[in-house]
């Protein structure tokens, strides 16, 4: 929250806009104007603040993670893959009993209980897990795995960086980079989880976030990853740091109460839906990357390199007046970059347009696409059929015969500089 | 590597100096036998013919001895970095000459209202506006907007479409607020390059304000003579071209350590730069100036599409209505595009198009070489003009649409996928 303020992120992504991108099924999440949102910026920060101290811990969870579900709800083009998992951690901290111990709470409460169900701390094992594991089947692909990319073309601009720079100049950096990357994020969990492994894999989840975090601009994920993973560990680690020995040992989960029924069920629950949404995109065939149905909450973090260019034509049919419209005259920029590859997002601003002219008082009104996309430094494809009118095609979560083919071609291999 | 081969004699390369007439990118209409010059990058499928340029006069041409030995020159993003450096700086120094040959003449002008003096005038505006319209191409550091690496907005102080306000204009011409010590304080629609083409070439003795504007209501306007208005035009626009002058000269110093020292900051990226954390991170900034061909130029001066049975739209965007030159500013355009994609002299030097062959792009480099290439000559060929066209040959304006359109959308997909730069005003925020 404070990276937004300090940044002036705030304005440019959620109040500079005239239009905003809705979540299928969210289209009635109306934006709180622009005090609203500067304000909310600052009351999820000190929800936030709140949680990290433990107090009125799980009202200030449950508040942040519903503050924080609002502000990704106002425009889609703000969706990140660590914005969602903020929102999935804050879920759970809301519904669990964290504050225990080491807490505000529990100071002011004077609460004695220092220990909680185990099941919650394999609960949030199971949410780092899920991140890490299904980010590194989404790079069991050929473009990541036999052509390096995208990884190829984000390294090969980044060798005037300091001391590693110079390492990606080499053919074989970014084929190096990319297996690593893939048995990493899928296998860390396997090594996290085994006592014997699990000193080294912390560290070497260290040194691969602090690295994802000099060479991307991925904001707070290292961070938020690197602390997550913690979770592998035995619960009582932190009290090694800070008390007696004889008060550092394990917790005895099974001395405090069980989990009612109601509970697994919920848990349950929460777990096939986490295990299920990132398999859905299998429900579509072809390439996710290109088609993007499956692909928010999903974790494919940091696996395509995608830019389109998308014009729109708009036609009145009876008096046959006929229109070129650009994706900018709607949006800012950044919306514009975000739009540009991901069909569903074109097929709103569609729907957007067609209403507009509409109120201009054209009738019939009919609007079609010329959207080009290159992904991973293809040659650019056209992503959207041109003759298909998106004012008459309904927003749905069905595949979308609308979005044309991937591409068939290899990505190239760039070299570095 | 990076080839040249030497082109032939050229009259205004001799008389501006090469290395100034090569930023012009104009080219010579021929070689003095009739036929064209090409001067692309040999090995490459996109050579352009050097054809065109500004009607009524004949500037800019390639002299090869200005561009580095090209067989010595391996391409580095250094050395990218250094020609865009100097490119910038021979434009800034050919548009502040042409700046000063402009305020002289208007001096001339306001001291000696004859037709004579009027047609210089006005022909000095047409150059000067020439050499601006390919330096609209290099909206660089100091030039570009203040939301950029070291931007300051200046671009906008000198030329601000598309952003107009002839009303505006009137109205300091029936207050004389053009003489005004602050007058420099005035908004940037009545000072630039913009005011002046309207001072210099709109003649009528209407005023462009409504008929509740406070000059027309009031009389001021009215007040007026037909005799004193010529000479209260001149005096104005001796005043924005003093104007656009000073504005010319900050831009430049502002490239130079007694200003902001840009050059500095700009090609000393990764090695010391407080502005560019890397090399990459310079050209990246640099790249943003391409996308003048999306906005500027594909959406508002060309603006009707292919297809479209009513530009009237697009009438607002036109740029130049009364020198009639917006199509040759949207030639100049892309002249600067290619003097910033392909290399400064002409589409000679180092350009962004060797950075793709060095990556290994060959295939996208020659693609946008020969999309510009078509877009060049279907501008330079371009008729009737846009003034005219909007209204008159819609299909013939959708044509050219299309080409213009072949290239941006390279720009926009697989040129910036390629060497992994970032749209315009797109860096901040996180990312996946």
């Amino acid at each position: 929250m404070l990276r937004f303020v300090g940044y002036g992120w705030i304005d440019g992504l959620f109040v500079d806009t005239s239009f905003r991108f809705k979540y299928f099924g969210l289209a009635w999440v109306q934006p709180p104007g622009e005090i609203g949102t500067h304000v909310l910026f600052w009351v999820l920060a000190l929800l936030a603040l709140c949680i990290a101290v433990g107090l009125f811990f799980r009202a200030s969870a449950a508040a942040f993670a519903i503050g924080f579900a609002y502000l990704q709800a106002i425009d889609v083009t703000n969706y990140l893959n660590h914005y969602y998992l903020a929102l999935l951690l804050g879920l759970l901290l809301a519904v669990s009993p964290a504050h225990r111990a080491w807490s505000l709470d529990a100071r002011r409460n004077g609460w004695r209980i220092d220990v909680v169900p185990a099941a919650w701390l394999w609960l949030f094992r199971f949410q780092v897990g899920v991140v890490y594991t299904f980010a590194g089947l989404a790079k069991a692909q050929a473009d990541w795995l036999w052509h390096a990319q995208p990884l190829n073309i984000w390294l090969a601009s980044r060798t005037g960086i300091p001391i590693l720079g110079p390492l990606f100049v080499h053919s074989w950096a970014a084929p190096l980079m990319s297996w690593a990357g893939f048995l990493f994020d899928s296998t860390i969990v396997a090594w996290l989880m085994w006592p014997r492994t699990r000193p080294y894999a912390y560290a070497i989840v260290i040194v691969f976030h602090v690295l994802t975090r000099v060479l991307f601009p991925i904001g707070m994920f290292p961070v938020i990853m690197i602390l997550a993973a913690l979770v592998f560990f035995p619960a009582n680690w932190p009290r090694g740091f800070v008390r007696h020995e004889q008060d550092a040992r394990a917790p005895t989960p099974e001395s405090t109460p069980r989990w009612r029924p109601v509970g697994w069920a919920l848990a349950g629950i929460y777990c096939a839906v986490q295990l299920v949404l990132p398999l859905r995109h299998l429900a579509y065939g072809g390439n996710v990357l290109w088609h993007e149905q499956g692909m928010r909450f999903s974790w494919r973090v940091m696996v395509r390199e995608k830019n389109g260019s998308v014009t729109f034509q708009v036609r009145s049919e009876p008096d046959r007046r006929q229109f070129e419209v650009s994706a900018h005259d709607y949006l800012n920029r950044l919306q514009e970059r975000e739009l540009s590859g991901q069909p569903d997002l074109i097929l709103q601003l569609a729907h957007h347009i067609r209403d507009d002219y509409t109120r201009r008082g054209l009738r019939k009104v009919e609007v079609r696409v010329d959207a080009i996309a290159s992904l991973n430094g293809r040659p650019p494809g056209r992503l959207i059929d041109p003759d298909v009118d998106l004012a008459k095609v309904n927003s749905s979560i069905l595949p979308a015969r609308w979005i044309l083919p991937a591409p068939t071609s290899a990505p190239p291999r760039l070299r570095a500089l | 590597m990076i080839k040249y081969r030497r082109v032939g004699f050229c009259f205004p390369a001799l008389l501006l100096g090469g290395a100034v007439a090569s930023f012009l990118g104009l080219g010579c209409s021929n070689n003095g036998s009739g036929e064209p010059v090409y001067t692309g990058k040999t090995g490459g499928t996109s050579g352009t013919p050097a054809t065109g340029g500004v009607a009524g006069f004949d500037a800019g041409m390639v002299d090869a001895a200005a561009v580095p030995d090209a067989e010595t020159i391996a391409f580095s993003k250094a050395a990218l970095i250094a020609a865009i450096a100097e490119c910038t700086a021979l434009g800034g120094n050919t548009f502040q000459s042409a700046a000063q040959a402009l305020h002289d003449k208007l001096v001339g002008y306001a001291a000696n209202l004859s037709p004579e003096a009027l047609s210089q005038a006005q022909e000095a505006w047409r150059i000067a506006n020439a050499h601006w319209q390919a330096a609209e191409l290099f909206q660089i550091g100091p030039a570009a907007s203040s939301g950029r690496p070291g931007g300051q907005g200046l671009r906008t102080q000198i030329y601000s479409y598309p952003q107009k306000a002839r009303c505006g204009v009137d109205q300091l011409i029936a207050t004389q607020g053009y003489s005004r010590t602050d007058f420099a304080n005035t908004l940037v629609v009545s000072r630039g390059l913009d005011a002046l083409e309207y001072l210099l070439f709109h003649t009528g003795t209407n005023n462009a304000c409504p008929s509740t504007a406070d000059i027309n209501t009031q009389g001021t306007w009215a007040a007026v003579s037909p005799t004193v208005l010529p000479q209260r035009r001149a005096d104005y626009a001796v005043a924005a071209a003093a104007d656009v002058l000073a504005r010319a000269q900050q831009i430049n110093t502002a490239w130079l350590p007694g200003g902001a020292n840009f050059r500095q900051q700009f090609v000393s990226a990764g090695a010391g730069s407080t502005l560019f954390a890397t090399d990459h991170d310079a050209l990246n900034a640099a790249s943003d100036a391409f996308f003048y061909l999306d906005r500027e130029i594909k959406d508002q001066k060309i603006c009707c599409a292919a297809g479209s049975l009513d530009c009237s739209a697009c009438v607002p965007y036109l740029e130049a209505e009364f020198a009639r030159s917006s199509t040759q500013n949207v030639a100049q355009n892309l002249r600067g595009f290619r003097q910033l994609f392909s290399g400064c002299a002409d589409g000679v030097g180092l350009g962004f198009d060797d950075w793709l062959r060095a990556v290994g792009q060959n295939a996208l480099a020659d693609a946008m070489n020969d999309a510009l290439a078509d877009a060049i000559v279907a501008t330079d060929t371009f008729t009737p003009p846009l003034e005219d066209a909007f209204s008159s040959s819609k299909e013939n304006v959708g044509a050219l649409h299309t080409k213009i359109k072949i290239l941006n959308d390279l720009l926009k997909t697989q040129f910036i996928t390629a060497l992994n730069l970032d749209l315009p005003m797109t860096v901040e925020g996180d990312n996946d």
